[in-house]
């Protein structure tokens, strides 16, 4: 740990001259005897305390990464657009992001690629809801109306503009604000917003402590299936670990594949890595965990984006995506 | 403390917690969704218990008390030189005045952008946001020293070095401490809000997120409260090697002694 | 001139950081003062000359936010004094109250914005009480200390002078605290801003911490550095009007102290 120890040093001179140094730009770890010649065998994944990532977690507990000689180490993070700077920084090796962030993000020259597939939108599990004595009866109700989102510009504003679109509206006769999702029920209750764009457990949880009701299902239509959420890795990490990238994709891939097959497996893992309780796993409504990128998929986000705006340009997905190596 | 005192501050809090527990289940649990003080009192009892809370909170004390440390390593330096070179204090106070008030919060997303590693960021970002609060009242106390003593000595025949060391330091660190505890409340705050926007492996902020996310606001409040304590314990430490260091000065303006 | 006197190693600082972000370390990132500037130009002060200036943006913005981080240093300041000085000198009234002033002043405000969400339910309210509860604790800390260690010859001197519970608050107590008073005003109007700021990341619709937030969303490194400027402009503006009205207040004790 002396690169730890002479780090803390240098913050001392750092704070002063409030010249931020990076300390050495990145970590490699281990270049010595690693196993069926990984670049590296420990890598730092960020996910999200939320459901959608459970495959990383169960790879980890039955053992797939160490089949590939690989040991991962999850770090929680608060957002995909807020792990963009980790991976840039080497904090973070392959970080957990939402198909809408990394496209944007691309748009403005960041050099990320996707690396695995990881949660699909199903049936019920981004919805509209609404206090269940609101007057907002169907989704043209909501021309001049608070929407909460939990971040603006992202996968929240585009499903909803989709359906704003089905009723003949558009974002400009609605208005956004942005709330974390454990608020919103509150804020809704008590009259800071007339509805809000929720997912799971939040969905199951206002609809039972607060009566709430559901206005649309934002995955329909235009957005039915709608990829949500994948891996994401820098163009620089790709080059230099793809060894190490294979074996991750790999094992993940398998680990996908289990929870897909098995509801059980999912809802004994989720109450080890979140706070939600078993409970509430057995009840709340998931999407699907596909075991592969599919370009065609992910081109429909993209697509989107540029209808609604959120890009400038044509986005050609397959440059981005990062194909698990089909050998092995 | 004394009994009384002990006696009088448990009353306080007791009836604080009544009137928050019929405020929450008799008005806001009408309308909302928020646990009561008893449940979140339950749940925070629960937490010492919890490994994942044990070792989160290590580390955000840990982080807290070294980016502490380092601050006063810099800043009583720092806000002493200063406060005895006036035309320095002069040159640089403008750009101090422009540093200080940018919120240490907004500096997180730079920070994770310029500091690879995770504990080092956030300790630097504790260390930029502790300085501000002891630099300044380091620079007050050194301001307020009695010129009439400092004065007495150069008659005296002392140095500027001696009259320093035995006049205006004396004189200005119980405004120094008063400083250090203010920064040490500023500096849990940073400890957990850059866990909050950053994450994390573990800590309290860690913590407060994943229970977020799970909509378990209880818990959420739980880990409050624990910081809430554990803020309270390193002022209590504080303010007591505060009264030891500083016991001439409590006698000499002959305040209200708690 | 005694501005120039004054200013002179700013622009050095300036220069040297145009230098090293143009040639020493580039990254999108970390974008040269120049460039700064132009982004809070295009931002804020591109509109037109009748109204300073400002663009629609910045009146939308910044205005709130200076509003809002104004009333709530003002409401904490009011409470934060009274209360001190009320609580430093009686001494079985702070027994009650001091365990739970101390455990309020260690928690942090982010944690608590759900807990004002529910009890003050608008949004304003909530901004406002979060602000409040923030910056409260060093104007009540220096408060109860001034008020707590006035000199004891003062204190003798007023009791031998007979003089009342009122008169002697008015005469000894609040001119020998306000010292520490003014402190403790002075660096929770840093910490008001600060507040502002958090109050408007952690769930606000408008303002100078909105606008950073999202600049940072939208990857626009020259927008969040622009925000952060601007927040370190505005607090050395602000920061210099107190220090004036201080010097005003305080003339008395600066005469007594000052250095020949």
């Amino acid at each position: 740990m002396t690169r730890t120890l002479r780090c803390r040093a240098i913050a001392v001179g750092a704070a002063v001259a409030l010249a931020l140094t990076a300390c050495g730009g990145g970590e490699s770890t281990d270049t010595s005897a690693s196993t069926g010649g990984l670049e590296k065998t420990t890598i730092k994944v960020g996910a999200l305390p939320i459901p959608d990532p459970v495959a990383l977690y169960i790879a980890n507990e039955k053992g797939f990464f160490k089949e590939e000689g690989l040991t991962v180490e999850p770090v929680i993070i608060t957002g995909g657009a807020a792990a963009i700077p980790q991976i840039k920084n080497s904090s973070l090796d392959i970080a957990q992001t939402n198909y809408v962030s990394t496209f944007a993000a691309v748009e403005r020259g960041e050099k990320i690629k996707l690396v695995a597939d990881m949660y699909q939108a199903g049936e019920n599990t981004f919805n509209i809801m609404v206090p269940n004595d609101s007057d907002i009866k169907t989704v043209a109700d909501l021309k001049g109306k608070t929407i909460l989102v939990n971040n603006l510009r992202n996968v929240a504003t585009l499903a909803v503009e989709t359906q704003l679109k089905v009723a003949g509206l558009t974002e400009a006769d609605v208005k956004f604000a942005e709330k974390p999702f454990p608020e919103m029920g509150n804020a809704i209750a008590g009259g800071q917003a007339d509805a809000g764009w929720l997912t799971e457990p939040f969905i199951t949880a206002t609809q039972s402590q607060l009566g709430f009701r559901k206005l649309a299902d934002t995955m329909t239509g235009e957005t039915e299936n709608l990829p949500i959420a994948g891996w994401m890795a820098t163009d620089d990490w790709v080059q230099k670990h793809p060894k190490t990238l294979a074996a991750f994709q790999r094992a993940i891939a398998k680990a996908q594949a289990l929870v897909s097959n098995d509801r059980k497996e999912l809802e004994a893992m989720i109450p080890t890595y979140t706070k939600i309780d078993a409970q509430t796993a057995s009840v709340i409504t998931l999407g699907s965990f596909p075991s592969e990128l599919n370009a065609d998929r992910l081109q429909k986000v993209a697509d989107l984006m540029l209808e609604y705006g959120y890009l400038k340009q044509q986005i050609d997905v397959k440059s981005i995506i990062v194909a698990q190596p089909s050998d092995g | 403390m004394t009994r009384a005192r002990l006696t009088r501050g448990a009353i306080g809090v007791a009836g604080f917690l009544i009137v928050g527990e019929l405020v929450i289940r008799l008005w806001v649990g009408r309308t909302f969704d928020f646990p009561a003080p008893s449940a979140i009192l339950y749940e925070a009892a629960l937490l010492p218990v919890d490994p994942e809370f044990l070792e989160g909170s290590l580390v955000t004390m840990g982080n807290w008390g070294l980016g502490l440390l380092v601050a006063v390593g810099i800043a009583v330096p720092l806000g002493v030189l200063l406060g005895s070179l006036p035309t320095a204090e002069q040159a640089v106070r403008p750009l101090l005045e422009f540093l200080r008030p940018i919120p240490s919060v907004a500096i997180i997303p730079l920070a994770i952008l310029l500091i690879p590693d995770d504990a080092m960021m956030k300790v630097s970002v504790i260390v930029y946001a502790s300085l501000w609060p002891i630099l300044i009242n380091t620079l007050y106390g050194m301001h307020d020293v009695d010129p009439v003593a400092k004065e007495s000595m150069r008659t005296f025949g002392f140095g500027s070095l001696a009259v320093l060391g035995r006049v205006s330091l004396p004189s200005a660190a119980p405004f120094m401490a008063t400083g250090v505890r203010i920064a040490a409340g500023i500096a849990l705050v940073l400890a957990v809000s850059a866990e909050l926007v950053a994450g994390g492996v573990n800590g309290l902020g860690v913590y407060a997120v994943k229970a977020s996310s799970g909509n378990r606001m209880d818990l959420i409040m739980a880990a409050t409260l624990w910081a809430g304590l554990f803020g309270v314990g390193a002022n209590l430490v504080l303010q007591a090697a505060e009264r030891r260091l500083f016991r001439w000065h409590w006698l000499r303006t002959g305040g209200v002694r708690t | 001139m005694n501005v120039l006197n004054r200013l002179w190693f700013v622009p050095l600082v300036l220069a040297a950081w145009e230098v090293t972000t143009r040639f020493v370390v580039v990254s999108i990132d970390f974008p040269p003062p120049s460039e700064i500037v132009v982004r809070a130009y295009e931002l804020w002060f591109s509109g037109p000359a009748a109204r300073l200036f400002l663009t629609d943006d910045a009146l939308d913005n910044i205005l709130p936010s200076l509003a809002r981080m104004f009333v709530g240093w003002f409401l904490a300041a009011l409470f934060g004094v009274v209360a001190g000085v009320i609580l430093g000198r009686s001494r079985s009234l702070s027994g009650y109250v001091d365990g739970l002033i101390e455990f309020g002043r260690a928690v942090p405000p982010p944690m608590l914005l759900p807990l004002f969400l529910v009890l003050f339910q608008s949004g304003l309210a909530t901004q406002l009480a979060t602000i409040v509860f923030g910056v409260i604790w060093p104007v009540l800390l220096n408060s109860v200390d001034g008020a707590r260690s006035v000199d004891r010859t003062y204190t003798e001197t007023a009791t031998v002078f007979g003089l009342s519970k009122a008169q002697h608050l008015r005469v000894v107590v609040i001119p020998a605290a306000s010292p520490k008073i003014f402190a403790g005003l002075r660096l929770s109007l840093s910490l008001a801003l600060i507040l502002m700021v958090i109050s408007e990341i952690f769930g606000g619709t408008d303002g100078i911490g909105y606008q950073l937030l999202q600049a940072q969303r939208s990857f626009d490194a020259a927008g969040v550095w622009s925000a952060i400027a601007l927040l370190g402009v505005l607090g050395y503006l602000v920061n210099s009007l107190f220090v004036l009205a201080e010097r005003r207040v305080l003339v008395w004790h600066r005469q007594a102290n000052r250095i020949p």
